[in-house]
């Protein structure tokens, strides 16, 4: 009569019976490089990817028409081999003969045929970003190509009528590859149709692809490198609509291609056996250079990075390893024990004390990198609101709220994570803008001074200021900021605020609807470009939290700075641009007041000066003139901004992380973008070990 | 008996149903949709193709419908967050991790549990017994957090005896299922101790001892039951909670299970996945329920197998 004890033996039997058939051992071996991606990525679709993580991704298994140097950002050799353009509108890129579509490694057959990259899948992957049911969230970064928006209008259209046609017949289409083949084939024809007709996007041949763009944009070859303008190879998107990004399926043409992937805990490439850059290649174009007497901007990139890292072939990493990992401390543990190769963000508490031990006099700590990225915290402004919709006191009360948060006591005691204050919307590092303060005076006790003066005046003038709120997404680190203003606010101007918490959706619907006083938010950009950081306070801007309205920011940033040569074309045009800026209320006060730091002159003559050089210039110098001239009409655009004060910048982003200093090919920047095709392993060795011994000491 | 059997199943299958259902209303009763982003609000075109795509542009009764129809032919639908995977290939990859973990995890449960339960009462009162029982009340007060945080500190950073994190090896189990089972060892500790008290002091053990058999032979063959009786009852839940209620220890231990999405998939607003680990979920819990009835007729005579319903 051991029924008692058996039951028990047998359950747990039975029980090691279910994990003996449920466990799955794993033995893969340690990745080259393996590093915390932060989260799983959504989709490693390049027409439908929005976010870092797959970013990250995208960039080793897909390569662009150029591709970034992790140092400068600036583009050097990709699928295209070279590109040229004369006026800044019309980019011409030569696509190299040997860059091959892969599956699994081994190079991807069409008919009995290897399948080489051509500049026609360009067309399609762009082409495909503005199919309505891709869905892509991206395609607005294509919309500086001529010709895009119409395509937008036309293909949505079109697509609304296919749908109601297909209703009738009983078919219920989600995919392309839901209809009929022949109304498939009638779809196709007319998006190709209507690409041809419309937009500035030619195959000249398979290896030449011609774009003209809007207007000039400095920052296209930034796109360019960008992942969503990634191709993607027809045949394989078309028959798997739906699978076509499984490892089994997917065709590349990048460095490396898919292994595996593993939801909720890693994607692992391996290196890609047929990738073009080769030891032979690189040695014979740096001696090819070396003979040449001038080289490109880029051609110079390009051999002082093979100088510094060889080529991908001999020095790349073989394999790596992206793990879907969210808690820091534990990516921190499992840096320390060598798990991992790099951490991308930090456990807030110990951000403080390890930037501190950074920057300590004499501190040896070189895994740690830290950097500001190109976006921000900040607090937008529900300007439905009846206290703050009044064009005077509202825009006082707005004012007086965004001088009276002591951001440097904030970034040095509340966030702690080396971030900077801000006082503008366009964050520091932006090529040839000036950075600096555009409200505020560097002083807090003056500004707190001058914030009381407004709301006196607001008071005085009897408006009743309610007890506003404060709306977050639940997250201590938002809740100690909003605790941290509230009290400034209260302290200094006498006004109450309660800061209110709501769960991720709920804070995110509030937010769309304009269901806040006042709402957190953040933005990072997508490029370099004061354009990224300004576009979303324009009237139809679906990133308009504030819901901010000037026509003459809307004129500012879409008729003159996205169409600039037209917009300076002739002198009248010129004069228009002039006047309407010197029409603008507040120009007195403002932009012929304000000094810019890089010389004596106020916004106003520079912007005088730059338009008469602009007029002035030979034609070979106008279109170097006229990029001066955006500059200026961008920062005057956010002098307006910060003057109507819809948004409270907080602070910028910065970026902590840690990787050991034997990697390399590595370098933060403000993009937080790292090729993975660059990464090197100091005489190709990984170190191997522990790596806690070697983290200084934090207090 | 097969009546008996079937008549549960039936009931299975109707809570199942009934808890999808509700689900199915309530999750899209929240606010907000799933194409919801932090940083950049999705362009109209894109929202409604999404929506489409999903079916989220028809009334919800046609949803529903559509959803019924899926489900009946063993289609969970598309995660709307996780677009190039179905909510079937995530439950496929994520659960027989859980399933592994809680098992194991279920194993240490137990037999600590019983263990320390049953020598507690056998020593009543001793210090023996009250050390465990302020180990088995710390073991329920203290979170999952903070009792993996001190196995890892112990064990990884003191004794370097068990991996960091991760899955994928034996010795990457034990910790997180250490820690897993920990509180529910607890709870089961606590469980026979009173189970076994009760028992002791009643006649039938008396007599046993006035008859002479060795103390071992009594706890064994007649006591135990008192103690494995409470516990059986409780094992049916604590089961399911121990594959739902392991998100901390999967955080902590860089383990791809099913508990992250489910708690993840309703801040997603991940309609298919919150509604296909919920069906798992709920199932799981109904068949635990239904099997801890099943072992009670075979450890207590006095419960007998009939009628049906849930």
């Amino acid at each position: 009569m051991y029924r008692n004890l058996l039951t028990i033996l047998a359950g747990c039997g039975l029980l090691l019976g279910v994990f003996a058939l449920s466990f799955q051992g794993s033995s893969r071996t340690r990745a080259d490089y393996v590093w915390n991606n932060g989260t799983e990525p959504q989709t490693l679709d390049p027409g439908k990817a929005s976010g870092q993580p797959e970013g990250e991704l995208l960039l080793g298994l897909f390569e662009t028409l150029t591709v970034y140097d992790p140092f400068t950002l600036k583009p050097v050799q990709g699928v295209a081999k070279s590109w040229e353009s004369e006026d800044g509108l019309t980019h011409t890129f030569h696509l190299r003969p040997d860059a091959w579509w892969v599956q699994r490694g081994e190079i991807f057959q069409v008919d009995g045929k290897p399948r080489n990259v051509t500049a026609h899948d360009f067309v399609y992957a762009w082409q495909r970003q503005f199919y309505p049911e891709v869905g892509s969230e991206m395609s607005f970064l294509l919309l500086i190509i001529e010709g895009t928006t119409e395509y937008q209008t036309v293909l949505a259209e079109h697509w609304e009528k296919v749908l109601e046609e297909a209703k009738t017949r009983g078919v219920s289409v989600n995919n392309l590859s839901d209809l009929e083949p022949d109304y498939r084939e009638a779809v196709k024809t007319f998006r190709q149709e209507q690409w041809d007709r419309l937009v500035g996007v030619n195959a000249i041949d398979d290896l030449t692809l011609e774009v003209t763009l809007k207007s000039p944009a400095p920052f296209f070859l930034s796109v360019t490198s960008f992942y969503v303008l990634a191709p993607v190879c027809r045949e394989i998107v078309e028959t798997k609509p739906d699978s076509w990004t499984h490892p089994d399926h997917i065709v590349t043409n990048g460095p490396y291609y898919l292994d595996q992937w593993r939801y909720n805990e890693f994607v692992s490439l391996k290196k890609n056996p047929n990738y073009w850059e080769t030891s032979n290649y690189v040695t014979e174009s740096l001696n090819a250079w070396s003979q040449q007497e001038k080289l490109t901007p880029a051609e110079e990139r390009q051999q002082e990075l093979w100088n510094k890292l060889g080529s991908f072939d001999e020095h790349g990493m073989e394999s790596l390893e992206a793990l879907a990992l969210e808690n820091d401390s534990t990516a921190l543990n499992m840096y320390l024990y060598g798990n991992i190769d790099r951490v991308r963000s930090l456990p807030s508490e110990l951000l403080g004390p390890m930037v501190r031990a950074a920057e300590k006099p004499g501190a040896h700590f070189p895994q740690f990198h830290h950097g500001v990225l190109g976006g921000y915290y900040y607090y937008a402004i529900n300007l439905k609101l009846p206290v703050f919709k009044d064009p005077e006191h509202g825009r006082k009360l707005r004012l007086a709220l965004a001088l009276t948060i002591d951001r440097t006591s904030m970034v040095e005691n509340i966030t702690r994570g080396g971030q900077k204050p801000a006082y503008s919307i366009v964050p520091p590092g932006v090529p040839g803008y000036p950075d600096y303060a555009i409200f505020g005076s560097g002083d807090f006790s003056k500004d707190v001074a001058r914030a009381r003066e407004l709301v006196e005046e607001v008071r005085a003038a009897g408006v009743k200021i309610p007890r506003l709120r404060i709306l977050y997404n639940t997250f201590e680190g938002h809740a100690k900021i909003a605790a941290y203003i509230q009290s400034n606010w209260r302290e200094y101007l006498g006004i109450d605020v309660t800061p209110t918490n709501q769960e991720w959706g709920v804070y995110l619907d509030s937010k769309r609807t304009s269901n806040f006083d006042i709402v957190r938010a953040a933005w990072i950009g997508d490029h370099e470009d004061p354009s990224t950081f300004l576009d979303m306070y324009t009237t139809e801007n679906q990133n308009n939290d504030p819901r901010y309205h000037n026509p003459l920011y809307d004129r500012l940033i879409l008729d003159y700075s996205a169409n600039i040569l037209r917009a300076l074309e002739t002198p009248t045009s010129r004069d228009a641009i002039l006047n309407d800026v010197r029409n603008w209320p507040h120009y007195d006060e403002t932009i012929a007041r304000r000094k810019l730091p890089s010389d004596d002159k106020t916004l106003a003559q520079q912007f005088e000066e730059r338009i008469e050089a602009f007029a002035k210039a030979s034609e070979e110098d106008k279109l170097e003139k006229a990029m001066a001239v955006r500059l200026t009409l961008f920062r005057i655009a956010e002098e307006i901004l910060m003057w109507d004060m819809p948004t409270i910048p907080i602070y910028f982003y910065t970026s902590t992380q840690l990787w050991p200093p034997e990697l390399e090919g590595m370098a933060m920047n403000i993009r937080d973008s790292h090729p993975l095709k660059m990464l090197r392993w100091k005489d190709g060795k990984r170190p191997t070990g522990t790596r806690y011994q070697e983290m200084p000491k934090l207090d | 008996m097969v009546r008996f059997v079937f008549g549960r199943l039936f009931g299975v299958i109707l809570t199942v149903f009934a808890v999808t259902t509700l689900s199915f209303f309530l999750v899209r009763a929240a606010p907000g949709n799933p194409f919801m982003n932090e940083v950049r609000n999705l362009p109209e075109a894109a929202m409604k193709a999404r929506m489409r795509e999903y079916h989220l542009n028809e009334t919800i009764w046609v949803q529903y419908a559509y959803y019924l129809g899926d489900l009946l032919r063993g289609d969970f639908g598309k995660s709307t967050k996780y677009r190039d995977r179905s909510v079937t290939e995530i439950i496929s990859q994520t659960f027989p991790v859980s399933i592994a973990l809680g098992s194991v995890a279920m194993v240490i449960a137990v037999v600590l549990g019983l263990t320390t339960g049953v020598v507690a009462a056998l020593r009543q009162n001793t210090l023996l017994d009250y050390g465990m029982m302020t180990i088995a009340l710390l073991g329920i007060s203290l979170p999952s957090f903070v009792i993996a945080s001190l196995l890892i500190a112990l064990f990884v950073f003191q004794l370097n005896w068990a991996p960091l994190a991760g899955w994928g090896t034996l010795a990457q189990i034990v910790l997180p299922a250490l820690a897993l089972a920990l509180p529910f060892a607890a709870r089961i500790s606590r469980l026979s101790r009173v189970g076994m008290l009760e028992v002791l002091s009643e006649d039938f053990i008396r007599t046993a001892h006035a008859k002479g058999l060795r103390e071992s032979e009594i706890v064994v063959k007649h006591a135990l039951k008192g103690a494995i009786l409470p516990v059986v009852s409780y094992l049916g839940p604590a089961f399911a909670a121990i594959l739902t209620g392991s998100l901390v220890i999967e955080q902590i231990f860089f383990i791809p299970g099913l508990g992250k999405p489910f708690v993840q998939a309703a801040i997603n607003r991940d309609y298919n996945l919150v509604l296909g680990t919920v069906i798992v979920f709920s199932t799981l819990l109904c068949v635990f329920n239904f099997l801890v009835d099943m072992c009670y007729t075979l450890l207590d005579p006095r419960v007998s197998l009939k009628g049906g319903g849930a």
